[in-house]
């Protein structure tokens, strides 16, 4: 099974699936995951404001979306027939309101929708697939909507997986931009000035050949250490030859940046630090990076012990 | 419809194969393409280096006339395209294809699926290789067929 970690959700999915689509935020947002053939699974989310008092009801955001659901089908001339039903037995958990649903038209789907009282989210997952034949997939959509969590056991982190990138980031960080390219993946977290980046390359033998990893990554990192100047060291890293990398801004257009913060009454980040390694295993490269204020915490060790490099292969 | 007609007269529409058609299709090396494995650099694994024939129609052959050029024209593949290449036997379907570069630069299904019928494609485009329809597999479009005979009988090979 592959784990899909994305906006605090966690679910377990096969091994051909992967994220395809995504939208939003932590607050509310989409992501779709999918087997490029038959397979897909769909979350949508929504917070609930803190100060509304009543507990929203995920009975009435099941018809919500059912009747989206036949507008659509009515638009493409096509038959949907909703069905309200329990939900999978793992997805029930004290924290939640759970209202389970299946639907068939073209595809057929089994569903959950649920609130959780704990990050007041308002979830619906459903996990579509051929409406019928021997690969019907009611057990794996049992398993993989079971599968679902919706945060974090421990509040301080939330899990990012997506294709073959497995790390935790601090919650407190939001995620601002990302670039998931075929060999190449990176994830940018902000939280006020602070920056917190993870770049991933694939291929490393043929991309490397033997360079310096410093230099190598000095033309070809995209995130805060294109913005800095530092010094460099030699480490290890879960059992790799690594190097760790601190200093502060560079000159020119990154000080530029700095004024801004400060202009817009922002406690400037002017610490960088990093950590980058090349695991022979997996043949990939990381590059785990962040920029901080004087004070903030530097959250680049913890990052990187928490990044799985070979040890999930 | 006399759109349609137009399009597929003029060779505007390309006959559609879905991934599973792609994924057991079997790729082969035009043979009119020489190659050989070379190393060019100490440090990195021998290379392939393709030689490809000029055009010897009528028009290929007033156009070397006129631009004196070469017989033939070199071609370097980089190390993965070099792998891909020597595996265009026309034995192997994309599918174990990919497979085998998924496990040679331990790269995961989907990154490699992409990246290898991305290269295909722009081999194929090139005339360098032919797809061939995978074994007990039938293609939903005349075309792909029509094409493929071609393909096999003349210099100028096509994909599908």
């Amino acid at each position: 099974m592959r784990i899909i970690g994305w906006q605090g959700f966690t679910l377990e999915t096969p091994e051909s699936c992967d994220l395809t689509g995504y939208s939003g935020d932590f607050k509310s947002g989409y992501f779709r995951v999918d087997d490029s053939e038959e397979l897909s699974v769909e979350i949508r989310w929504g917070t609930e404001s803190e100060r509304s008092k009543k507990e929203p009801d995920p009975e009435a955001r099941r018809d919500t979306y059912f009747q989206s659901l036949q507008k659509e089908a009515r638009k493409k001339k096509l038959s949907v027939q909703t069905k309200e039903s329990d939900a999978p037995k793992r997805t029930q958990r004290p924290e939640r309101l759970v209202s389970g649903f299946t639907w068939t038209g073209d595809k057929k789907a089994y569903g959950v929708a649920w609130y959780c009282r704990t990050c007041r989210r308002m979830t619906l997952a459903q996990v579509m697939g051929p409406r019928s034949g021997k690969s019907g997939i009611g057990n794996t959509a049992e398993a993989i909507l079971g599968s679902i969590v919706c945060h974090s056991d421990d509040p301080e982190w939330r899990v990012w997986a997506i294709y073959d990138l497995q790390t935790q980031i601090p919650a407190e960080y939001d995620l601002v931009s990302q670039q998931l390219m075929n060999v190449y993946l990176r994830l940018t977290f902000a939280r006020g000035a602070a920056r917190l980046s993870v770049e991933q390359w694939s291929l490393a033998n043929v991309a490397r050949r033997g360079a310096y990893l410093d230099l190598w990554l000095a033309a070809n990192a995209k995130g805060e250490m294109r913005q800095a100047r530092y010094t460099v060291d030699e480490t290890e890293t879960q059992g790799h030859p690594a190097i760790a990398l601190t200093g502060g801004p560079a000159f020119g257009t990154p000080m530029m940046e700095l004024m801004k913060q400060a202009s817009r009454m922002q406690m400037p980040a002017t610490r960088f630090s990093a950590q980058a390694w090349e695991c022979e295993d997996s043949n990939k490269l990381y590059l785990i990076e962040g920029m901080r204020t004087f004070r903030g915490r530097d959250w680049v060790g913890d990052v990187v012990r928490r990044t799985l490099c070979h040890t999930n292969i | 419809m006399i759109v349609q007609f137009l399009k597929d007269r003029l060779g505007g529409s390309k006959p559609k194969a879905s991934r599973v058609e792609v994924m057991a299709a079997r790729p082969f090396r035009n043979p009119a393409v020489s190659w050989a494995r070379e190393t060019r650099d100490e440090n990195a694994p021998p290379i392939a280096l393709l030689k490809i024939p000029r055009r010897k129609d009528k028009f290929g052959n007033l156009m070397a006339k006129i631009f004196r050029l070469p017989e033939y024209r070199r071609l370097e593949l980089d190390e993965i395209g070099s792998d891909v290449w020597e595996l265009c036997d026309g034995e192997t379907p994309v599918e174990s294809l990919t497979k085998a570069i998924c496990d040679r630069y331990k790269l995961n299904r989907r990154q490699a699926e992409t990246s290898v019928t991305a290269y295909l494609k722009m081999l194929a485009e090139r005339n360098l290789i032919a797809l061939k329809a995978g074994q007990g597999q039938r293609t939903t479009d005349a075309r792909v067929d029509k094409k493929r005979k071609s393909a096999a009988g003349t210099k100028r090979h096509r994909t599908i």
